[in-house]
């Protein structure tokens, strides 16, 4: 059999596993391995189990990711990001649609402390979904607010998911971590204007709440200067150049601890249970990544990538054609995948395919993190609607917070043609 | 039959333009199709797993790094500990090439790691590639300069530099990050890693010609060749390292070129350090090569130096790569018996 | 069964946490060193990589595991029950074992070759001996083999309850606030 044959009859076979639950690192794994055995024979097979295990993990970029996850929790345990939503909420409540807006604004400041949408979702959620509730807004809009401004978390630096494009793709992760500044805040004022779009149809369904003063307000900001101490050493010094990002995490992680005891919010088990949290995310990420690795050598090594380049070139898709087809792609896979799981899935596969059409890489992994980022709240499998069902079990069905997304998920679309669109300025 | 290749260094390296199509294209003519190649320059085998990749057959043929692989090759290595001699990376590929060939402790190392040899190539001289002008030592103080061997790293440090050691992928993430602040490398890397879009300087320290990267095939290959295939691969692994040697030598003008990058010629403070580290390194290599386990390692040396010399001498100014190839190859591995060799 | 379980759980969840705080520590003071003395802490980058990013990604697989966080894609498979839930549940533990047997296998050999070699990296003009490091890969993959022997152990014996979990109490359960 040609070596081609092997890479579709793995590609098949992963997909098969994965339907079937096989856990994702797991099948990237095994569908590898039995590849390469058919292109190249066992003793290369065994070979490349046993060592890129340990040269794919042995790296000193990928530090970052368990850094920045702790530094996450730690915020989060320490009770760091607790009056997010409300120092947000003095500020902008009085606007129409103002608890919404505000919870949108608390998770894109939760989300530079934390790499991950879910996380973001719950705290802000957890705050913000009772107060909404308490001022008769639109169940829906309510919880919907939340669940989308959870998916700007992994767009506004720290995330997870361009610092492991950044890797794969050998990019530079600080030009990422600028580019997701500007997607995030990006998909901040685009949520925004679909609240107002709400509210322009429904205003009662968004009713304003009351007005402080300034001093009330200045009051609230300054509860909350732990994080945004943290937020800007962080974000500062990284683009200032006094670290990089991979020392970030550990900057911020350190910075989040120090805070948390010098300000006594932080305990012992606090600390122990942030750090058995980004231990438990590292075991389930770094499988994964190691899968990616080995199945990275399986496309390489079968011509699968200039396959279906040429198949691209055939049917003349051209690039734009070729963007919106794997737009498309990682808008399905959103519907049932895990971001990360997807993003280390498909990057072997479509990065040669792009690099061939030479689209800026940058801009390519900005638009792959918010694609994904929007299956985090596309049915059936959004994890950040599950986890706002959680938070809102006693008044929330879940069908009603997926009717909540609908407006953000247009604004969601309207953001993602823009990029297509602006691909030209790259 | 189709060799499964790993220049490993990315598609727009010397090694993936020029040196491994050439291979292929020669090799196609002197089997008479029989053989080929296909190149895969990145995402198969990364430069630091080559070794064990081309033991166990995950690719075929390969390029390796030897600072990569101290403990595997401590006498094939012995030349690019000796980097710094030797002016113009065409002399010295050829020296290399042939103190490997015929060396047999270097030989036997090869047999050990399933690998042949096939030739090793020689880059442009090594200067100071940075994010911030170099001017003379007091510059160097404090920096974080990535180095790719040992030899560079003592200079480095001699300066009151950093010297690190990342792989050659992660280069242009460490200098757009700050990671380091320089690199210690040919001029043609400029090129062939995009470096022009992260250093603004360079400082000519002219510090020798690496030559630590060999193209070696796996046993596994091997033992599929007859004895004349395996001359044919080897007369073909000769005009692809020659072609590249001449493309270094393209990448390393070209980088001149680039807009915003300024070059620099070293001041005193440099060239005395350069001299006095020199000094100290020749006189030193033959205890570190005994530390490593290589037996007579003066004699080894001299042997070496005597090859530099010789290629220094049959290499004339207006040698074409044909010519020059084919001398390689009359000259080193045409008196080899093919039936033993890599056995 | 759930007592060795529960002790894998915890000596791994300790390891991997001292190597985490290890790592932040080195690379803040790193970071500091570098910024007031011109040089950092000496193999930082080859301590991070070769020792404790090897550890953090393998160390937890077991742990991972036992608490039933490795990420999987349950929307095919959510509404089946009794006997063919039972088969997919198997399925996945049992291509599990295939891959872990033969991964900590490989890396055994890997880790004796590396040991036999004393493999090292040159770090400036020293050496930076990395052998011992290939054995971390070997442990985890081991413990988390067995990991998996026990689950299709219980899922045999009828005691593997796989109930479908809730996001929250995922958070919850090692949280701090939000009771
Ligand atoms: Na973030
Ligand atoms: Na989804």
């Amino acid at each position: 059999m040609e070596p081609v044959t092997f890479g579709v009859l793995a590609l098949g076979g992963l997909l098969g596993l994965i339907a079937l639950r096989v856990p994702i690192g797991v099948s990237l794994i095994f569908v590898s391995f039995l590849g390469i055995w058919g292109i190249a024979g066992p003793r290369a097979a065994m070979s490349m189990l046993s060592t890129i295990p340990y040269s794919s993990s042995a790296s000193w970029t990928l530090s970052s990711i368990p850094m920045f996850l702790l530094m996450g929790y730690v915020a989060y345990h320490a009770g760091l990001t607790r009056g997010l939503f409300e120092s947000a909420r003095v500020w902008l409540g009085w606007l129409p649609g103002g608890l919404a807006i505000a919870s949108l604004t608390g998770a894109s400041a939760f989300a530079a402390v934390s790499g991950s949408s879910v996380a973001c979702s719950a705290a802000i959620g957890r705050i913000a979904i009772p107060e909404m509730q308490r001022h008769a807004y639109d169940l829906r809009v309510a919880t919907g607010s939340v669940a989308a401004g959870g998916t700007i978390g992994a767009l506004i630096p720290p995330s997870i998911i361009l610092i492991l494009f950044g890797i794969q793709s050998n990019t530079s992760i600080n030009a990422l971590f600028a580019g997701g500044l500007v997607i995030g805040l990006a998909s901040l004022v685009f949520y925004i204007g679909a609240v107002l779009v709400v509210w322009r149809v429904d205003p009662k369904s968004l009713p304003s709440t009351e007005s402080y003063t300034m001093g009330e307000r200045w009051a609230k900001t300054l509860e909350i200067w732990p994080v945004l101490l943290l937020i800007i050493a962080v974000l500062g010094g990284l683009f200032a150049g006094l670290f990089t990002a991979t020392e970030a995490g550990a900057f911020g992680a350190f910075m989040a601890i120090a805070l948390g005891l010098a300000r006594r919010s932080l305990s012992w088990a606090g600390l122990r249970e942030s750090l058995v949290d980004t231990v438990l995310s590292s075991g389930a990420l770094f499988i994964i990544a190691t899968g990616a690795g080995l199945f990275t050598r399986l496309v390489a090594m079968s011509g699968l990538s200039q396959e279906i380049g040429q198949l691209v070139e055939g049917i003349g898709l051209g690039t734009t054609g070729l963007l919106l087809a794997i737009s498309l792609i990682y808008l399905a896979l959103g519907m049932f995948l895990e971001p990360i799981g997807a993003l280390l899935l498909t990057l072997p596969l479509f990065l040669p395919l792009v690099h061939a059409h030479g689209v800026d890489t940058i801009w390519f992994g900005l638009l792959v993190a918010k694609l994904l980022e929007i299956g985090m709240i596309t049915p059936p499998v959004g994890l950040n609607v599950f986890v706002i069902h959680s938070v809102a079990r006693d008044y929330a069905r879940l069908e009603q917070i997926f009717a909540g997304i609908v407006p953000f998920l247009v604004a969601d679309l309207v953001l993602v043609v823009g990029m297509l669109l602006a691909r030209g300025w790259f | 039959d189709t060799i499964r290749a790993t220049s490993g260094f990315g598609p727009s390296h010397v090694l993936a333009t020029d040196i491994y199509p050439e291979i292929n294209a020669r090799l196609r003519a002197f089997t008479k199709g029989a053989w080929g190649l296909h190149d895969t320059p990145s995402g198969l085998v990364a430069p630091n797993e080559i070794s064990a990749a081309l033991r166990n057959g995950v690719t075929e043929m390969g390029t390796l790094l030897m600072p990569y692989f101290p403990a595997e090759f401590p006498d094939a290595a012995l030349p690019s500990e000796l980097s710094i001699l030797g002016s113009t990376n065409l002399a010295v590929s050829c020296a290399v090439t042939e103190y490997v060939a015929t060396c047999p402790e270097c030989q036997a190392e090869f047999t050990q790691n399933g690998q042949i040899y096939l030739g090793t190539d020689a880059t442009p001289p090594y200067n100071l590639l940075t994010t911030r002008p170099v001017r003379s030592v007091g510059d160097v103080q404090g920096m974080r300069i990535r180095t790719g061997a040992p030899l560079y790293a003592g200079l480095v440090a001699d300066m009151g530099g950093e010297p690190t050691q990342i792989p050659s992928s992660e280069l242009f993430e460490a200098l757009s990050q700050g990671v380091v602040a320089g690199t210690f490398s040919g001029n043609h890397e400029i090129v062939a890693n995009r470096l022009g879009d992260v250093i603004t300087s360079v400082t000519e320290m002219e510090e020798g010609v690496f030559n630590g990267a060999a193209v070696a095939a796996s046993h596994l290959l091997w033992i599929r060749l007859s004895p004349d295939e395996r001359a044919a691969l080897i007369r073909a692994a000769q005009h692809g390292i020659v072609k590249g040697l001449f493309g270094y030598l393209d990448d390393a003008n070209a980088a001149r070129e680039i807009k915003g990058i300024t070059f620099l010629k070293m001041d005193e403070t440099l060239a005395a350090a350069r001299a006095a580290y020199n000094e100290k390194r020749l006189a030193s290599v033959a205890s570190i090569l005994a530390g490593r386990g290589v037996k007579d390692p003066q004699a080894k040396i001299d042997r070496y130096k005597a090859l530099v010399a010789k290629w220094e001498g049959l290499i004339t100014p207006a040698m074409t790569p044909e010519a020059l190839a084919e001398l390689r190859y009359t000259e080193i591995f045409a008196r080899l018996d093919m039936n033993a060799y890599g056995q | 069964m759930e007592h060795l379980e529960k002790w894998i759980g915890r000596i791994s969840a300790v390891f991997a946490s001292l190597v985490l705080l290890a790592m932040m520590g080195q690379i803040v003071v790193d970071v500091v060193l570098r910024g007031t003395w011109g040089a950092g802490f000496p193999a930082t980058a080859e301590l991070v990589s070769r020792y404790y990013m090897v550890a953090i990604s393998f160390l937890p697989l077991a742990l991972t595991e036992i608490k039933r966080r490795h990420i999987e894609a349950t929307i095919f498979t959510d509404r089946l029950q009794g006997r063919a839930r039972q088969t997919i549940t198997f399925l996945g533990f049992a291509v599990a074992l295939v891959v872990f047997a033969l991964m900590a296998w490989g890396s055994v050999g890997e880790a004796m070759r590396q040991t036999a070699r004393r493999a090292y990296v040159e770090v400036g003009t020293g050496v930076f001996p990395t052998w011992p490091s290939y054995w971390i890969v070997s442990v985890s993959f081991g413990l988390m083999g067995l990991v998996v022997v026990l689950r299709l152990i219980e899922l045999l014996l009828g005691r593997f309850h796989d109930s479908a979990h809730d996001p929250l109490e995922e958070i919850d359960s090692t949280s701090g606030e939000g009771h």
